[in-house]
């Protein structure tokens, strides 16, 4: 009973927080997509904007999206070492 | 055009998923990517088609068909009758080369020795081979759609010519 | 494949520099046309597949493959830290380009470390 209250109320936060801050309007993305088309090359000089977007306007991203790639060859590693072969971790 | 590769989209998902052997499957699921790939381009997306091609179409269809090849179970049903169990020196001999003839295709050997005659066995059970013994005289039988007949074939017309190799049929 | 043929092991020999030029190609190239780091780099380890196919022997060493990507990781968030500081500071102006190719490089090497390392791991020491 506790658990099942804990859990609605943290669901009810969730959907407070996600309701306030959700601003459902197309127009910010065509914005932001003009935005990219309009300046990409004359922002960085690249001719295909998807590299200037996850280089540039994204790098976050980006940086983010190699690490998690890392995490999961790591992952990989740890679970497939019981066939033996290297000495090594 | 972009109709034509949808339609080709939608039939080889659903052939995906409905074949019988998997390594059909798989080869479904490849041509699925490609077929995907020409529609992310057909909507001027070359960079997912690019990565749709490589990642689906050439890196997961060979990963499959890998990981089909290793965890291959070959099941070998031996026949014995009555108080013959099996356990002398000729019967030993013969399934230790079957078993040599499992590794060298890669799969895995599961011997299971039974007494039930061969009707009940096709009827009743999953198997690749099923070997009997008769006064001295060893038979193998396997069925038509098996993927390793020819190379059992060759394997025992090399190894053990005394063995007759039976195609049992549908 | 226990039995591999003379055939196949021949012409992906022939074949494979070829892949690894494209691969190249579409890293170097990737601020210019269609591709990029991530496509590029899976190009190149499907190298790895075709060497499996031609003879399946395994000739990269997993602990140096792990330190490269590891490596390239690092110096990946060392690029972006130096990259956010001389863009604020206007040290540098202009020059884009030259940071594309370099990032473009380090993602590709990343990627196709990462992805040689799942498929040797998958196809050579995965037995049961």
């Amino acid at each position: 009973m506790r658990r099942k209250v804990i859990a609605f109320v943290l669901i009810l936060i969730a959907g407070v927080i996600l309701l306030t801050y959700y601003t459902p309007s197309p127009t910010t993305e065509k914005m932001m997509a003009s935005y990219a088309m309009a300046n990409a090359e004359k922002d960085t000089g690249a001719q295909n904007i998807v590299t200037v977007v996850y280089l540039y306007y994204r790098y976050y991203d980006t940086l983010f999206e190699a690490l998690t790639l890392m995490v999961s060859i790591v992952a990989v590693i740890y679970i497939s070492y019981h066939g033996g072969g290297s000495s090594h971790e | 055009m972009i109709q034509v590769a949808l339609v080709l989209v939608i039939l080889a998902a659903l052939a995906a998923v409905q074949t019988r052997y998997l390594r059909h499957g798989v080869i479904y699921l490849g041509l699925f990517s490609l077929g995907i790939a020409f529609v992310y381009l057909l909507y001027n997306a070359p960079d997912v088609a690019l990565a749709e091609a490589i990642i689906g179409s050439t890196l997961s269809t060979v990963l499959f068909i890998v990981a089909l090849q290793k965890y291959k179970i070959f099941t070998i049903y031996y026949r014995v009758s009555g108080e013959d169990a099996g356990q002398d020196a000729a019967s030993q001999s013969v399934i230790k080369s079957l078993e040599k003839f499992c590794t060298k295709q890669e799969l895995e050997a599961q011997i299971i020795y039974t007494t039930e005659p061969i009707a009940d066995i096709v009827e009743n059970h999953q198997f690749s081979i099923i070997m009997n013994k008769q006064n001295m005289q060893y038979d193998v039988f396997i069925h038509e759609n098996n993927y390793k007949i020819d190379a059992l074939k060759t394997y025992l017309s090399q190894e053990l010519p005394s063995i007759n190799v039976k195609i049992l049929e549908d | 494949m226990s039995d591999h043929s003379q055939l196949l092991s021949r012409s992906i020999g022939i074949i494979y520099p070829i892949i690894l030029i494209f691969g190249l190609y579409v890293i170097f190239n990737g601020h210019v046309t269609p591709g990029g780091g991530f496509q590029g780099g899976a190009i190149i380890g499907a190298i790895m597949i075709a060497k499996y196919l031609a003879d399946p022997i395994p000739f990269l060493s997993l602990e140096w493959t792990q330190s490269v990507e590891k490596a390239t990781l690092l110096i990946l968030y060392v690029l972006a830290a130096l990259f956010c500081i001389v863009t604020t500071l206007q040290i540098v102006v202009g020059h884009f380009t030259i940071f594309l190719i370099l990032s473009n490089t380090l993602i590709g090497l990343k990627v196709a470390c990462g992805m040689s390392i799942i498929i040797n791991r998958f196809v050579y020491y995965e037995t049961r």
